[in-house]
């Protein structure tokens, strides 16, 4: 199966002259939380940071390609809580919501979950996972946070 | 990425993101001179555009934020000459526009409590072997460990090491006196508070647990120095008692006080964990423990307790670093003991404000009890007298500090029917 962002990916093997990305991901069935903004039609909720141009040091990493989940919702807001506390206006960057959905075999290879239930997902070509995900909740707290566009 | 990059301190080049893996904020670059440059993601301006601040700083800062003894504010706060420079979307073909200290977005900078985490972070291996900055291995602390096997085995007796890694005055086998002696006091302190709640219960009401052979209280809830040894500055500790005993469940009095220390200190730096475990130890414990995390804090100490019994071959290991000690000292200080109670009298009213809902209420027992009308009979309040004999419900709630005894009454008027 051809990953959807095979042709970075394919210069970007060649640029660090490996073999390619991902070969310790696994095709996996899991549970998935992962940070969005409040629509989750919004085109910015399941984009990798490295298509993000300005994100260059990205660019240059397998994972900067992949989608970043957690697999325990409580380890999840945690994670956000964290990012918050080190950088207050992170959420405009990173979403203001957190949802839940189920990634299936079909949709790529996953990461093993680390300590903190963190893993990634480098997607295959033509998956969309809006269709399976919903908001849970928002994890912004305090009122007096600037609103998003 | 070889490419070096124009900036205000020369060409740079990038070396690795520090923080975060979920979006780069904090990214790494060294300039000629192989020292430091950091760039900090800060907000989005109202057009969209990244804003960005670039800072100068010492190798010795980043190490010390890299080993958790300083926070992310103040690692920003010691940029070299305390010059910074603001600029837009890329780092490439871009203006600095230049900073002063004051002019820094605070609204938009860490909190103070934020410090390095390693699991926020995929390069900071490799950006700490760039500069030299060395971790130490798992090869070393075993051998470490393996030391205070041997001690214990030697003393027969579980051994508690406390080792000051790194601080203020700290060095190779030498300790300012002022510290190690605070921090000494202080966690005698939280030993003997401990050792009382394993003897006494956390409610200090009864002897629960029988005391072997003619051993008094005082002695069983101290430690004393067992050695000392230059490896940064490690002292051994042991229970005053346990040498004097034959018996082996006596010794594994110590391993009982020592694991609820551990378990303690494991659960105090996070709120939610300590939520969990504040009823099983006394407000003298928590007392004893905010005093001993404010001294590493305030010092920047990073400190290894260890803990092993030849006896028992029971044993744990953890590390407290400055800002886990400062996670300690809040959670304490912010956490609060609430019980809540209903109380039920016959008697008058002996003062009503229906402006502010306060009232004050005398039993025919003679009780006096005051506080505020609930939101939901708040609106009859306007109904009661002085005359009329009621029978009223009054939910007390119990509030008490973490590390105090002291503790504060709230009286609220539930509900309130006329006696006949």
């Amino acid at each position: 199966m051809q990953y959807k962002y095979n042709e970075e990916l394919t210069k970007l093997a060649s640029f660090n002259k490996t073999d390619g990305c991902f070969s310790d991901y696994s095709e996996k069935k899991i549970s998935a939380y992962r940070w969005t903004f409040s629509d989750i039609e919004d085109k910015r909720n399941f984009i990798p940071m490295a298509s993000n141009k300005e994100n260059f040091s990205l660019a240059k990493t397998c994972n900067g390609w992949a989608l970043s989940f957690h697999k325990v919702e409580s380890k999840s807001r945690e994670s956000w809580k964290k990012l918050i506390t080190d950088k207050p206006k992170k959420y405009k960057k990173i979403g203001t919501h957190i949802a839940f959905g189920e990634i299936l075999k079909t949709d790529g290879k996953c990461s093993e979950p680390e300590k903190s239930s963190h893993f990634n997902l480098i997607e295959y070509k033509d998956v969309d996972l809006i269709e399976r995900f919903e908001i849970l909740d928002c994890l912004l707290e305090n009122e007096t946070l600037e609103p998003m566009e | 990425m070889s490419n070096n990059i124009k900036s205000p301190f020369g060409e740079i080049q990038y070396l690795g993101n520090l923080l975060s893996k979920a979006y780069p904020t904090t990214l790494l670059f060294y300039d000629q001179n192989k020292i430091p440059v950091v760039v900090e993601w800060i907000d989005v301006d109202d057009n969209g555009n990244d804003i960005y601040y670039i800072f100068k700083t010492l190798k010795s800062n980043l190490e010390n934020y890299l080993r958790g003894n300083i926070s992310h504010l103040e690692y920003i706060n010691l940029a070299e000459k305390k010059e910074y420079y603001k600029f837009h979307n890329s780092i490439f073909n871009t203006d600095f526009k230049k900073l002063n200290h004051k002019k820094l977005d605070k609204n938009s900078l860490p909190n103070k409590s934020s410090f390095f985490h390693e699991d926020l972070s995929d390069d900071y291996k490799s950006i700490a072997d760039f500069f030299g900055i060395k971790f130490i291995s798992q090869e070393d602390k075993d051998n470490y460990f393996n030391k205070l096997k041997e001690y214990s085995k030697n003393s027969k007796a579980g051994l508690f090491r406390v080792h000051l890694n790194e601080g203020n005055n700290i060095g190779h086998g030498t300790a300012d006196t002022k510290v190690l002696g605070e921090l000494l006091m202080n966690f005698e302190n939280l030993y003997h508070e401990t050792a009382l709640d394993v003897i006494k219960g956390h409610e200090r009401k009864a002897k629960i647990n029988n005391l072997p052979e003619n051993v008094s209280i005082t002695k069983m809830s101290s430690t004393e120095v067992y050695l000392q040894e230059a490896a940064s500055f490690s002292i051994y500790l042991k229970s005053k008692t346990d040498s004097n005993s034959n018996s082996k469940t006596y010794s594994f009095f110590s391993d009982e006080i020592f694991d609820k220390i551990n378990i303690l200190v494991s659960n105090a730096s996070d709120k939610k964990n300590l939520e969990s475990i504040k009823s099983s130890y006394s407000p003298t414990v928590f007392d004893s423990l905010k005093n001993f995390s404010e001294i590493i804090y305030e010092n920047k100490i990073i400190i290894d307790l260890d803990y092993y019994n030849t006896n028992s071959n029971y044993r744990f290991s953890q590390v407290i670093k400055p800002y886990e000690a400062n996670n300690i000292y809040e959670n304490i200080i912010s956490s609060s003991h609430e019980t809540e109670t209903n109380l039920y009298f016959i008697g008058n009213f002996i003062m009503l404000n229906t402006k502010t809902g306060y009232f004050s209420f005398l039993s025919v027992e003679k009780i006096e009890i005051s506080g505020y009308v609930s939101n939901q009979i708040k609106e009859s309040m306007i109904s009661f007298n002085f005359k009329n004999l009621y029978k009223v419900t009054i939910s007390q709630n119990s509030i008490s500090k973490l590390n105090n005894n002291k503790f504060k009454l709230e009286n609220t008027l539930e509900s309130c029917i006329l006696e006949n």
